[in-house]
């Protein structure tokens, strides 16, 4: 199903005049820098905000290039070219993963950053999406946030994989290398906990 | 209960959508940045490593080949007397000796069976 949909995707950008993800991950391969720039603009945004929903924005960008870098070298690497998007996410995953690690370890973070970080977290930010401020969207864009960061790493990353960036379930298993039944239950609970969250600031859904 | 429960599931998923938190603004020079920052590929490096040597190595083939050649061709000098006379005695021995072997042979075989045989005079008593 998945195939089908990559599948159609290809044929839709063929149709349109817009060189496929296949044809530009071909002449990526190759080295061609400029074609790496349109799968770049491709992708980024997709990146930029898996890797925000499961870090923050602290050296938010240096992820994403770094992201961008490991793909770039593993490019020629990668022989089925049609699961780019899931071998793209999984990166970010092993990134994220990297920069938890990290976090955890205490290398890069003193107690004055992690006033910066939970700051950070907990502020919900104007973005070029909301040119007019709506103070409840606002409110709830910053309880989901926190409810968010309640959530175990590994739940949060099923629960932004499959609800926020709207994959399928068998990719979401692929791209954190889980069986889907693993899965099914972590976004059963996830979604569980955020509820209950949400209940308990006064949302009822 | 099970369409309730999805209901309340479709809820939530279409909320967390609707107000998910949204990433800040991409820095504008991220972009070139992060292409500034990209490596040649493997491949890439292998053949412009090939490429940056392939004209040294013709030239120094080149000149190997040449300087063997010519050393070849050109007659070896010898500097020492000692070599001279190892080249002399190495180059010439056989062709000096076997010349005067012959020509010894050819004398000493003159001097013992002379080719000619001259008429003897005969010895004639005339009684008169």
């Amino acid at each position: 199903m998945l195939a089908c949909q990559q599948a159609s995707a290809v044929d839709a950008e063929s149709e349109t005049g817009k060189a496929t993800d296949q044809e530009l991950i071909f002449l990526c391969q190759q080295g061609d820098r400029d074609c790496f720039r349109l799968l770049y603009q491709r992708y980024q945004q997709r990146v930029r905000s898996t890797l925000y929903q499961l870090c923050g924005s602290a050296s938010l960008d240096d992820l994403v290039q770094e992201v961008f870098l490991k793909a770039w070298k593993g490019l020629p690497k990668l022989k089925t070219t049609k699961y780019f998007s899931t071998w793209l996410y999984r990166i970010s995953w092993n990134v994220a993963t990297d920069q938890r690690r990290k976090l955890a370890k205490g290398k890069d973070r003193t107690s004055l950053n992690d006033k910066i970080w939970d700051k950070e977290l907990n502020e919900p930010k104007l973005t070029s999406r909301e040119s007019t401020p709506d103070l409840m969207q606002l409110h709830y864009q910053d309880l989901v946030q926190r409810g968010l960061n309640n959530l175990s790493f590994e739940h949060r990353a099923v629960l932004v994989l499959h609800d926020l960036e709207d994959l399928p379930q068998k990719q979401v298993a692929e791209i954190l290398n889980i069986p889907v039944g693993t899965v099914k239950s972590r976004l059963f609970h996830a979604r569980n906990s955020l509820k209950k969250f949400l209940e308990q600031q006064g949302i009822s859904l | 209960m099970t369409n309730l429960h999805q209901d309340n599931q479709n809820n939530l998923v279409s909320f967390l959508r609707h107000n998910q938190p949204l990433p800040p603004n991409v820095s504008p020079h991220l972009e070139q940045q992060l292409i500034n920052s990209l490596e040649p590929h493997p491949k890439q490096r292998k053949l412009r490593f090939k490429a940056a040597w392939t004209v040294p190595r013709a030239i120094a083939t080149g000149f190997l080949f040449t300087s063997v050649s010519f050393s070849l061709k050109t007659p070896r000098i010898a500097l020492e007397p000692k070599d001279l006379e190892n080249f002399l005695v190495k180059n010439w021995h056989n062709t000096l000796n076997s010349h005067s072997y012959t020509v010894t042979e050819e004398m000493e075989a003159d001097w013992l069976l002379p080719s000619v045989v001259e008429p003897q005079p005969a010895l004639a008593v005339s009684v008169q």
